[in-house]
């Protein structure tokens, strides 16, 4: 499943658990949070790095201690115009201090690029075709910004 | 969406580039006057509008098309029936600029 | 005023390059409509009944007389010669062609100006006093405040992609001329006896389809922490705000569905957990946009001189002129000259690029250069030596453009309507036109005081008719327009939502049915001075409703 980092379409080995499926225990996967809750001892002798799924309604903040542990993040865009995962990264990477891969899923757009990393995401996984001319150009247009943000790139207003 | 109107339709849609309002004419271009409209009045008619619609966003020439239902006026001029499309293909009601 | 630095300059030119990328990505079939949508109107571009409209961000009203004509220059230019100002202190255009947008953006940003977040599900342009800086009754300037606001609310990397839009009104007077009750969030900025600014923070107030009367839920934020007190309200309604359903996504559901007092415990929490040195604006950076808001350069002027006093005896139409539209002023020997855009049976709001042209030199002339715009559609030149203020009125008779109304009840709040708006279900400007044309009489418009009127062609309530002491809202009824009346609406510090007083009339009627509510207040009122809102305050609705109904 090839995934976007540091503007460029990379191939991604992160394996989706879902409910019932086998997975070798050394494989990296991504775990939903609801089947992290009922069935974390399934995981117990897991030796492939384990990231974390969690969807837009939940209050981040609540799972501190799986975000910790976590070994990458997913946030989902169910649909662009959907801006929870901005507030969620936020208080992710500025409140719980995670500083390992920030990953969103779903429909990003190129032009919603440069918001998501000030948010702090730094991979996106993203539904349609990927056009790194594009991508590149896009979020390159903006090199100022008024906000302070996590990691930001942007010149600001010092 | 073009199924629930009741009466003879037309397709009405706005420019992309410039967004003036337009309507599709007999010929499969767009043209600024309603009179021009190409109008669907059987049963099989109005259905293939949504197959038209398909076709003519994938032209990106025109956006926002959607099936108005136009009447005769006296003078068997084509009218639309809301009183929102009559304001949109007339222009203001109202002496502006 | 606040003038960019190369900076603001920078950041404004890079926004007009990307949305130049961005429409011909479009226009190349690159970018579906779908995806370019929340784009456009993030740069304030709509489409609208007849064309595309553009709304240029005008940061809480103010303008300098450059700009003025550089709007007016875009009138002529790309559209029919004229522009529309808006009740949110905005200005917009009718005709553009998206293919000329990317050279208008470039345009505005010669002068400082832009039309971000003019539009969509963003922090809009902040709000505020059009009198700021210079009202009598003013404790503190709220513009430096709006302008942070402004700058820390654009192209927010966390805010936007809310659930809906989002507006912020800031005032410092104790008139509300700004309505902050009728705000997603309203500010009161205030001074405390050490001589400290603090905000007085309401939440959750708004009209549209479900108006509500803003709630205090902070008092006294200080300055260092309004900007993380804001992030924390407004991280509270990304994350939790309504998503299913475009008609309940407003913050004030959300207040009204949690509750005030839950919602606010939310936001401490929130607030309490935030960094907040790393969310404020950096040290210096206040004091820089303060010193864009000292006071202009006042000459020692005589209150009430000869000239001026003779003129008002000498000239009744200039005396009515003083009376309606010349406020208060901080400094003596100066006034706040309201010039109305409400001329008899004209178009609420509507100024061609000969009036913006010729509002841009007599500001020059007499103002320092600077122009105001209000939420109510007026314009205001706000430092105007007495003196002047004769032979500036003689200079706005022949534009059309001293029409002695501002706040008498053909200065209405009027939204674009059916005639132009793609939401619309009835036409609100030739009910505005009849209206005024049934009270042009100057002596009994006087006679009958202060009355805010306020059409909407919607339930979106654009024209703000929930807050009109009548309002009247244009709804679609088998396919003919009719209107609803309302009374007892207020959108000042007595913030009230009006009641509706009984079925509707159709757009022909509507003008007698308020000349009847009018004459009925007439009768009604104890003394001239009781206005009409006091007087439905005193009697409510009924006798109203007789005088209205009782033929039908």
């Amino acid at each position: 499943m090839p995934i976007i980092k540091d503007g460029a379409l990379i191939e991604d080995n992160w394996t989706l658990l879902d409910e019932e499926a086998d997975v070798p225990s050394s494989a990296d996967i991504i775990i939903p949070l609801n089947v992290m809750l009922e069935k974390a001892e399934r995981l117990s002798n897991h030796s492939g790095r384990i990231a974390l799924l969690i969807s837009n309604d939940i209050a981040v903040e609540d799972h501190a201690d799986l975000v910790a542990k976590a070994d990458m993040v997913v946030l989902e865009l169910p649909a662009f115009t959907d801006g929870r995962a901005y507030s969620q990264a936020r208080v992710i990477r500025e409140e719980l201090g995670f500083d390992k891969e920030l990953r969103v899923k779903g429909d990003v757009l190129v032009d919603q690029a440069a918001y998501l990393q000030r948010c702090g995401f730094d991979s996106f996984d993203f539904d349609g075709e990927f056009d790194a001319e594009t991508w590149k150009k896009s979020s390159e247009i903006m090199t100022t910004g008024y906000q302070r943000t996590y990691k930001d790139e942007l010149e600001t207003r010092s | 969406m073009a199924k629930k109107l009741k009466g003879d339709q037309v397709l009405t849609g706005q420019l992309l580039r410039e967004g003036d309002v337009v309507f599709y004419t007999e010929d499969g271009n767009w043209s600024p006057d309603l009179q021009n409209a190409k109008i669907a009045t059987t049963a099989e008619q109005i259905d293939e509008l949504d197959v038209l619609i398909a076709k003519a966003e994938e032209t990106n020439l025109v956006i926002d098309i959607y099936p108005i239902v136009v009447k005769r006026d006296d003078a068997g001029k084509l009218v639309p029936d809301l009183i929102r499309e009559k304001m949109r293909t007339t222009g203001p009601s109202i002496v502006y600029a | 005023m606040y003038v960019y630095d190369d900076f603001d300059e920078k950041f404004v030119r890079e926004r007009a390059a990307q949305f130049r990328d961005q429409v011909e990505r479009r226009l190349s079939g690159k970018l579906s409509e779908a995806h370019f949508r929340p784009l456009r109107l993030m740069n304030g571009v709509y489409l609208q009944l007849h064309a595309y409209m553009l709304r240029v961000a005008v940061p809480y009203g103010t303008l300098s007389s450059s700009q003025m004509r550089q709007l007016a220059m875009i009138a002529t230019k790309y559209d029919k010669g004229y522009g529309h100002f808006t009740t949110r202190q905005n200005i917009q255009f009718n005709w553009p062609k998206l293919k000329d947008l990317p050279d208008i953006l470039d345009d505005l940003a010669d002068v400082g100006m832009h039309a971000i977040q003019t539009s969509g599900n963003c922090i809009r342009n902040v709000t505020s006093d059009q009198w700021a800086g210079v009202a009598a009754d003013e404790a503190t300037d709220p513009r430096p405040y709006a302008e942070l606001m402004r700058q820390w609310s654009s192209l927010h990397p966390e805010f936007s992609y809310l659930p809906r839009k989002f507006k912020i009104a800031i005032t410092g007077a104790s008139s509300d001329r700004a309505a902050i009750a009728f705000h997603d969030i309203g500010l009161q900025v205030l001074k405390n006896d050490a001589g400290e600014i603090g905000f007085d923070v309401y939440v959750g107030g708004g009209l549209g389809r479900t108006p509500m009367v803003g709630k205090k839920i902070r008092d006294f934020i200080s300055l260092d922490d309004l900007l993380p007190y804001l992030v924390a309200i407004l991280r509270a309604y990304n994350l939790e705000g309504r998503r299913d359903n475009k008609y309940k996504a407003r913050i004030k559901i959300l207040v009204h569905e949690t509750g005030v007092d839950e919602f606010k415990a939310k936001v401490e929490k929130i607030f309490d957990g935030l960094e907040k040195d790393k969310l404020t604006a950096p040290a210096g950076e206040i004091e820089r946009i303060q010193g864009f808001f000292t006071l202009p350069d006042y000459q020692a002027a005589e209150a009430n001189p000869e000239t001026f006093t003779k003129a008002r005896s000498e000239n009744a139409a200039f005396d009515s002129w003083v009376k309606r539209n010349v406020a208060a002023h901080k400094q003596a020997g100066y006034a706040i000259a309201n010039i109305s855009l409400k001329p008899i049976a004209g178009i609420p709001g509507d100024a061609t690029d000969e009036q913006m042209n010729l509002v841009a030199d007599l500001a020059e002339k007499y103002s320092f250069g600077e122009i105001r715009v209000s939420h109510e559609q007026n314009l205001v030149l706000a430092h105007v030596k007495e003196e002047d203020l004769f032979e500036l009125w003689q200079a706005l008779v022949p534009a059309g453009l001293a029409t002695a109304n501002i706040g008498a009840i053909t200065d209405m709040i009027t939204c674009p309507g059916l005639d132009y708006c793609a939401l619309a279900t009835a036409r609100s400007i030739p009910v505005a036109q009849k209206i005024s044309e049934k009270f042009a009489d100057q002596k009994r418009q006087e006679d009958i005081g202060d009355l805010k009127v306020k059409i909407s062609g919607c339930i979106n309530a654009c024209g703000h008719h929930h807050a009109g002491h009548i309002g009247i809202l244009g709804l679609n009824k088998k396919g003919e327009e009719y209107y609803q009346i309302t009374l007892g609406g207020s959108g000042d510090e007595s913030a009230a939502v009006g009641e509706i007083i009984g079925p509707g009339f159709s757009g022909d009627d509507v003008a007698g049915a308020i000349d009847t509510l009018v004459n009925r207040y007439v009768e009604l009122r104890d003394e001239a001075s009781e206005t009409f809102l006091q007087v439905v305050k005193r009697v409510g609705l009924e006798p109203f409703k007789e005088a209205l109904y009782a033929d039908h």
